[in-house]
């Protein structure tokens, strides 16, 4: 009956604990996917954020590539909310289609030092702060399908979104 | 003797529980085809974008379903995916809880095509109302 008892309890204990730390990991996941400690700007303040990416933005664009100059068109929704970070998101996917074109544009011309800059410069990405701390790429896919192949000769993925790159090229 | 048994009858259970924790927690963590967001929104009809951008491997499939709110203003929250580009899906409507909505372009289509995300939201309360949290799952391919 003892034995029982602790063995119930045993379970009980373990499966609380369990749960818990299920319940935890997905709390811990919503945590640090869109919140919940959101803070807003409007759109004039996201602009001025923008307009200061040149000056503020510690990422390095390959040579001849300049920060964008035309706002997000989300930026014409003067009624809108940004949240805090909006603009780093912006210029993390401007920096990575930025050097996808530039490893791109090396492999076709056989430039090796070109595009094993930009083999690493991609590779980085999915070390970077920004990456990790946003939890940017959740089923692995991106780097399945883009980064990996890339690092072994592969450029198809990097060119599929090298063509979805609009805003980018809008700016070049 | 008997707590000797006992002990090893407890840790038994606990490695029995812990595998099985193991066997639960192990598709989530290591698919990770759906990520748990949740915050807030404001009180008026404003379009909220946040900044997480997350990859979508393209097609159809990708949804959301709400799983609590502490009570939006309005008839309906909507929330929908944006790309880089500004191209945004059609902002599903959710009225009720544990529903869940594939994302579709204004054609209806389902197939959404491999590029990076962010989550929009908006209220459907023009006259405004209180802010309120919410939460739920997202589901990318």
């Amino acid at each position: 009956m003892k034995k029982k008892t602790i063995a119930l309890w045993a379970a009980a204990a373990a499966g609380s604990i369990c749960l818990s730390a299920l319940s935890g990991a997905y709390a811990a996941e919503a945590a640090k996917a869109d919140g919940p400690a959101t803070e807003w700007r409007t759109a004039e303040q996201t602009l001025a954020e923008f307009n200061e990416i040149g000056q503020t933005s510690q990422l390095a664009l390959p040579d001849g590539v300049a920060w964008p100059h035309l706002p997000p068109v989300d930026l014409s929704d003067t009624e809108g909310l940004f949240e805090v970070g909006y603009i780093e998101s912006v210029t993390n996917l401007y920096w990575l289609c930025a050097w996808e074109e530039a490893l791109v544009d090396a492999s076709a011309v056989a430039d090796a030092r070109g595009a094993s800059d930009g083999r690493a410069a991609i590779a980085s990405f999915a070390q970077s702060k920004w990456f990790v701390a946003n939890d940017v790429d959740p089923n692995g896919f991106w780097r399945d399908t883009v980064l990996k192949p890339a690092l072994k000769g592969d450029l198809s993925g990097v060119k599929a979104e090298v063509a979805n790159c609009g805003y980018f090229h809008q700016n070049q | 003797m008997q707590s000797s048994r006992a002990k090893s009858l407890l840790a038994r259970t606990a490695t029995v529980v812990g595998l099985v924790a193991l066997f639960v927690g192990a598709p989530v963590a290591a698919s990770a085809l759906n990520v748990g967001i949740g915050s807030y929104n404001d009180s008026y009809n404003q379009t909220l974008y946040y900044s997480t951008s997350r990859y979508h491997a393209g097609g159809s499939g990708s949804s959301f379903r709400l799983d609590s709110h502490t009570g939006f203003c309005g008839s309906s929250f909507r929330i929908a995916l944006r790309n880089p580009v500004g191209d945004s899906t059609y902002f599903s409507h959710f009225t009720s809880l544990g529903s869940t909505k594939n994302f579709t372009w204004w054609n209806g289509s389902l197939n959404v095509p491999a590029n990076w995300y962010k989550v929009t939201a908006r209220n459907d309360c023009a006259g405004g109302g209180p802010t309120f949290s919410w939460q739920g799952l997202l589901h990318l391919n």
